[in-house]
This record gives structure tokens, sequence and C-alpha cells, in this order.
């Protein structure tokens, strides 16, 4: 149902690129209300799974408290190019293809075997799944939970030693 | 348009960056009742200041939106714009110029001007550049030698803050130092390792920059190493100089200066009859209304392009061609520096060692080409320097996810890096200039400048020996890797823009005198970087402007004295 909907609202982009940009999103939107203007709450949430796989909960919290798919959505919305923004959509939407077609379902409604079975395929042969990768990185390490939770956080370091042992993060 | 007393002052200054808060400090604390206007808003020290706010809060934790993009496409791409920095740089929409050859032109509109966003790095200047028009033929002679301006660096520096070392090296003075900020393992031992190497003498020291490292009183603190300076935040601990920080809260204390934000200044005014001039036209920037302000001195310190579109724009039936402009070099022999030429490379060893704190400066390489006979080149005059310095990171995520690949981010990076790029000399050209459109304007009602600048041949012929000399210190000091790179930075984008009205000897081909007295207009003086005759081989070209600016206002006030202006 969803992939038909995909082709038809696809085929009908080609004519013009604006639209086609917007409509072919749109397929995997249908069933989830935006979050903002690029992201649906549907794709927050793949986000935040994905960063659960890559950045887990161990003794310090995870990248899904520290609110990444919320914090990418801003960045994806607020700092990407419409070139940018295209390719972070097709990434996402490439994922749920891999999913689909090995697990029958998206990405959100894998269980946690699945996710992890997939990621450590994407994470070996999909070039465009490091920047999402790196993003999520990134974002959970500049998160108040990564740099007081997972880093030590010193705001004020009141010095430079330029030769100390102990690690200063 | 009242020529009221309310309007009347002994002195204004028009610009509040560094050296228009020089010039404000100085003429109030010598008794002037002294007018200070300043273009853009109020920014009062530390009022404001959210260096303190944790990154986090920022919605986008520092990233530059589609937005800045759009509303300051030339500033946006200055080094130091980012999310917190953003409210200290123009609206290029609101600001145009326009690039006749590609001019990155940084601007700061507000108190404090670009003072609240500089580099801090402090140097002073030789005879080595003091001599290097006449030696060379480039140019024309400053009127001025490194004697002339000793006495007012000693004057300016214990109060500007500046850490570095001693020296002692003839063509690098050392300045007032507070103690330097120290080296890192791989620098002092990179540094250890070069000594004796060169020929040339090439060595390392320690960076100097107005960062202090002794706490200096009202309100101004020691470095606490949090980076934020460097990211273009002003500091709550008042620990770099600005004119925020220092000398505007130093002119207020006097009780003299009456300082008038929203201030733009478009036109000096010119009495032919008493051969000087009597004031300033106004623009308020919030009201659109027009004001003029009388004085008996006017110091434009409004930043080198600025300054000379001010004149430029003052036209008369004894000037047609701008104030002051009998030369025609008013707007002409525009310089920049080009930078970024160097090379980087690992180090391998301390690797049990890391680094605590931000350290806002880095290591130094003094010039060490065409400084005496056995150093001379042949296929360029002038020189360079090199700023840089080594750190060690994270490693960054490798391959991988889960637990293990969480743990992983907290590894530092295998090896230490270092890097230098280069600073280097811009050639004074008479062909490149600024002027202004003949009609298009900007919403203020200014002419909008044109800037006509490039790099030439003798930049060109400095640039690979910049990569590789580079690449040979760091060889020489034990990095391995070592790769050179040019980060093709175009002119404007070192923020040292300089020379559009210069001082020198002849009326004819300069602006200003000795004193940075206009040769035509003995009662206005310009003490900003327009008033350089060369760019300088170092950078660091503020703590000059300081010099000439303190140097220049003991002699108006002399002179004022004599009843001679």
């Amino acid at each position: 149902m969803k992939r038909r909907t995909f082709i038809i609202k696809g085929g009908l982009g080609v004519g013009a690129i604006g639209l086609g940009l917007l409509t072919n999103y749109s397929c995997q939107d249908q069933d989830s209300p935006m979050f903002n203007e690029v992201l649906s709450k549907k794709d927050v949430k793949m986000i935040n799974e994905i960063g659960d796989i890559i950045i887990p909960v161990t003794d310090t919290p995870g990248a899904k408290e520290a609110g990444v798919g919320e914090f990418i959505a801003v960045v994806v919305q607020d700092c990407y190019t419409d070139e940018e923004k295209k390719r972070f959509k097709e990434t996402l939407a490439s994922i749920n293809k891999m999913s689909n077609q090995d697990f029958m379902h998206d990405f959100i409604d894998c269980k946690k075997e699945e996710r992890i079975d997939l990621i450590k395929k994407l994470d070996e042969e999909n070039k465009e799944f490091k920047s999402i990768k790196d993003l999520i990185v990134s974002s959970y390490l500049s998160s108040e939970i990564g740099m007081t939770g997972f880093f030590r956080y010193y705001p004020v370091p009141g010095k430079y030693d330029g030769c100390i042992s102990e690690r200063p993060w | 348009m009242g020529n009221n007393d309310k309007n009347r002052y002994d002195a204004i200054v028009v610009g509040t960056g560094i050296s228009g808060g020089w010039a404000a400090k100085e003429l109030c604390e010598k008794g002037l009742k002294t007018l200070v206007l300043e273009r853009g808003r109020n920014v009062e020290h530390i009022k404001g200041y959210d260096d303190m706010k944790p990154n986090w809060e920022l919605p986008h934790r520092g990233r530059i939106t589609n937005e800045d993009r759009k509303n300051s496409p030339i500033q946006s791409g200055v080094y130091n714009y980012n999310e917190r920095s953003k409210k200290y740089f123009v609206n290029d929409l609101d600001n145009p110029y326009i690039q006749v050859k590609p001019f990155e032109w940084a601007r700061g509109y507000q108190v404090g001007g670009r003072s609240l966003i500089w580099g801090r790095q402090s140097y002073r200047r030789s005879d080595l550049d003091f001599e290097a028009n006449a030696r060379d033929g480039f140019g024309v002679d400053w009127p001025i030698r490194y004697k002339d301006i000793a006495p007012w660096y000693d004057y300016i520096e214990p109060f500007v803050g500046i850490s570095g070392s001693y020296e002692g090296l003839p063509h690098l003075p050392d300045s007032k130092f507070q103690p330097p900020m120290e080296m890192n393992c791989v620098e002092r031992e990179v540094a250890q390792r070069i000594k004796g190497k060169f020929a040339d003498g090439r060595m390392i020291i320690n960076g100097r920059t107005a960062n202090h490292t002794l706490d200096m009183g009202e309100g101004r603190g020691r470095c606490q190493y949090k980076g934020s300076c460097g990211a273009g935040h002003a500091c709550s601990f008042g620990a770099y100089f600005s004119s925020n920080s220092a000398t505007l809260p130093a002119a207020a204390r006097t009780g003299n200066m009456t300082l008038r934000p929203f201030s733009m200044v478009q036109e000096v005014y010119y009495d032919k009859e008493k051969k000087r001039a009597t004031g300033v036209r106004v623009v308020d920037t919030e009201t659109m209304k027009q004001y003029d302000f009388f004085a008996k001195i006017i110091f434009l310190n409004a930043s080198t392009l600025n300054t000379a579109a001010i004149l430029l724009n003052s036209k008369s039936e004894v000037f047609p061609n701008g104030l002051g402009n009998s030369s025609g070099h008013l707007g002409h022999n525009l310089m920049d520096m080009p930078y970024g030429m160097g090379a980087q490379g690992t180090y391998e060893g301390f690797e049990d060692k890391l680094t605590f704190g931000s350290r806002p400066t880095g290591i130094f390489v003094p010039r060490f080409r065409n400084i005496n006979k056995s150093t001379q080149r042949k296929d360029y005059v002038r020189g360079f320097t090199y700023q840089g310095g080594a750190g060690r990171g994270r490693a960054g995520g490798g391959p991988g996810f889960g637990a293990e690949f969480k743990d992983s981010l907290k590894k530092p990076a295998d090896h230490w890096t270092m890097s230098i790029a280069a600073w280097a000399e811009h050639l004074p050209y008479y062909e490149n200039k600024m002027y202004l459109h003949e009609e298009k304007k900007d919403k203020y009602g200014m002419p909008v400048i044109c800037v006509d600048c490039e790099f030439k041949e003798n930049e060109a012929a400095m640039v690979d020996d910049m990569m590789n000399s580079a690449a040979e210190i760091l060889e020489a000091g034990g990095l391995k890797n070592v790769k050179t790179f040019n980060r093709n930075k175009i002119p404007g984008a070192c923020i040292h823009e300089t020379g559009t009205a210069r001082m020198g000897n002849d009326p004819k081909t300069s602006v200003l005198n000795r004193w940075n007295q206009m040769h035509d207009v003995p009662n206005i003086f310009i003490t900003d970087g327009s008033a350089m005759c060369s760019s300088g081989t170092t950078p660091g070209p503020s703590i000059t402007y300081m010099a000439l600016t303190a140097r220049s206002i003991d002699y108006a006030v002399k002179e004022l004295n004599k009843r001679n202006l």
C-alpha cells in the first residue's frame, strides 16, 4: 500500500522538481503527523531508535534519552540545504526499504535483534548511513547528557595544562 | 540641524572599536569633553554576554542556520561566526557593499566593534616594517620609525594586558608582557628540536595575545581557559582586551564621555575660511533622523573602509573628491594579509599525555625571510610569520556501534598533531582601492562602498615558500606524515584591512602626516587601520593602531593647548 503510493506520487513529481521533492517523502509520513516542516514524528522516533542502537544505555544514558532525534530534526530543518534535506530523507527511506526487504516492516517496527542486524549491515555497506551516524554521535556528545553525563564537564577550566596524564573529558 | 551648545564638544570620536576605544579613553582622561559616536547598538561589558550559557541550550548548539546564510552571506563565512557570536556581526543585506573583486569584509557594528570578536594576537612592528617601503620602493616611506612608536607601545601595553615571552629579537620587539601561556609538551619538544637547525634562525616562541594571565581589576580578570573568545564570544571574566572591557569603561569613569550609539556618521563638515573641520553629520540608525555635532578636533576610527568612505562622502567646493583628498590617495593602497598556507603533521610520542583547558593562543614563528643579507630572497620582497600549535583531541567514532563503540568515543586520538599556518605581507598598490558607488545607497542613505582589491605577483611568489618552509619546520621538529596546505583565502578574509588613508611625509602621496593628522585638514586625525603605510609581516596589527592613537592624541592635545588647532 505504502509502496504503491510512493510510486504514484513519485511519478507525478518527475515533472516538477520542487513538487516532486515534497511528494516523494509524503508517502512515508502519511501515517504520522509532522514534527516540523521537514521530518515527521515517526522520522524523529526512527532516528532516536537508530541512536539507541549506536549509542545505547550503559552506565550512562544513551542517545534516545539525549533526544538526538528531536535535535537532528531541528538541524535538518534549519541548517541543511535543500539538497542535504533531500539526501537525509532518502537515507531514512532507504533504511526503511532495506528493513522492509529483510523483515517486511519499517525500522521502528523491527525487533531489537532485527535493528541490530540492519545497523550492522548499514554500518558496513552504506556510505550515506555514515553521515546519519556521525550526526547522531555529534548530537549525543553536544547534548546536556553527553556533555555532563557521558563526558566530564568543565565549563570554567580555570587553567591550561599542556601535559596531563588524566583524560580531560 | 541646530548648531546649539548641547551639540558642541571638545572632541568627537567616530567609532568604538579597538582604536576608537583608545581615542575615547585618552581624550577623556586628558580632560576633553568627548562625544563618542557608534553606528550600532550599545553593548555594555558583561551585561548580556552569554559565554556562560551551556552550548546545549542554544537551539542549534552553535550551528549556522540557513537564515543566517541568507541574511549574512559574507559574515557567516567568517571563521568565528556561529550561533552565539552572530549577534556581533552585521546583517549583510542591511549593510551591502560591492565586491569588484572578491573581498570578504567582516564587520561588527555595535559598541566595541570588532574588538569583541578579534583574534587578540598582538605583535609590535619593528624597523624591519617601518623601513620596508623605503628599502624596496613599494608604497611610501613610513614617516615614523620604531623609536617614535616604541614609547607608545610601552604606554598602551600594560593597560591592554598582553601575555607573551621575552625573546630579545630586533625584528620582533618584545612587548611589556604578562606571563606567557605555556606551550604544551609537543610544542615544547618541537621548539627544542628545531633550535639551531636552520641557518636562517627559524624558531618557535609563545604566541603573544591580549588575553590576560594576571588579574587587571575593574572587571578584567585572568583567563579561565574556557575557549569562548576564540569562538567570538565576549568574555564574562573580562579576560581579553576589548573596548567594552577596558577603554570605554576607563573613558566613562572620567565623566567626560558622551557615548551615542545608533549614530552613523556620514559626513564631516569643513569650513573653508577657517580651513578646519567643524563637525559631523549623523544619521540616527534607529529613527533615521539627522543630527549635527561639532567639536574642535575629530578622530576618525570607523575602520579602514568606513573611515575612508566618510571622507569620500564629505565633498565640498574645496574638496570635490572627498575631504582631505588633495593627494587622490584616499581609499587607495588598500591592503589585507594573505594567510592560511602551511603544513601539518603527526607526532609519535607523548601518547600518555593530553591537554586540559582551552588555551586562547598558540605558538609563533617570527619572520626569517628577508631580515638581513643572508636571508634575502630573489623571488619576493618582505616575508611572513607562522601561527600554530599542537593538540590532541578525541579519536572520534570508528566503525561499529553499541556499548563498545560508545566507550570508544572517549578514546584520545592515536597521536598528537601539529600545524602551522602563515600570515604574510600584502604590498601597498595604488590600484587596490575602495570607492563609493555613484548611485547606489544603503538604507541609511550612505553611498555603497565598492572594493577592488587583489593579491598580486609578490604575494603569489611567497605561497610555495610559505607551505614548504612550514613543512621543513615540522619535519625538523620530528613530526611525521607532514602535509602542506593552502586555504586559498581571498583578500579581506584576514580581517587586517589597512591603508586607505595612509601616513607619509609628502602630502602629494599620502593623506596623514607623522602624527596621524590630515595633511589637508589639521584638526582631523585618523588612527585606525587606514593610517598604515604597509601591512607588516606579523599578524596582530591592532596594538599598532592603539599605540598610534595614544601618540596622536598626545600630540593633538598639545597642539590644542598651544592653540594651533
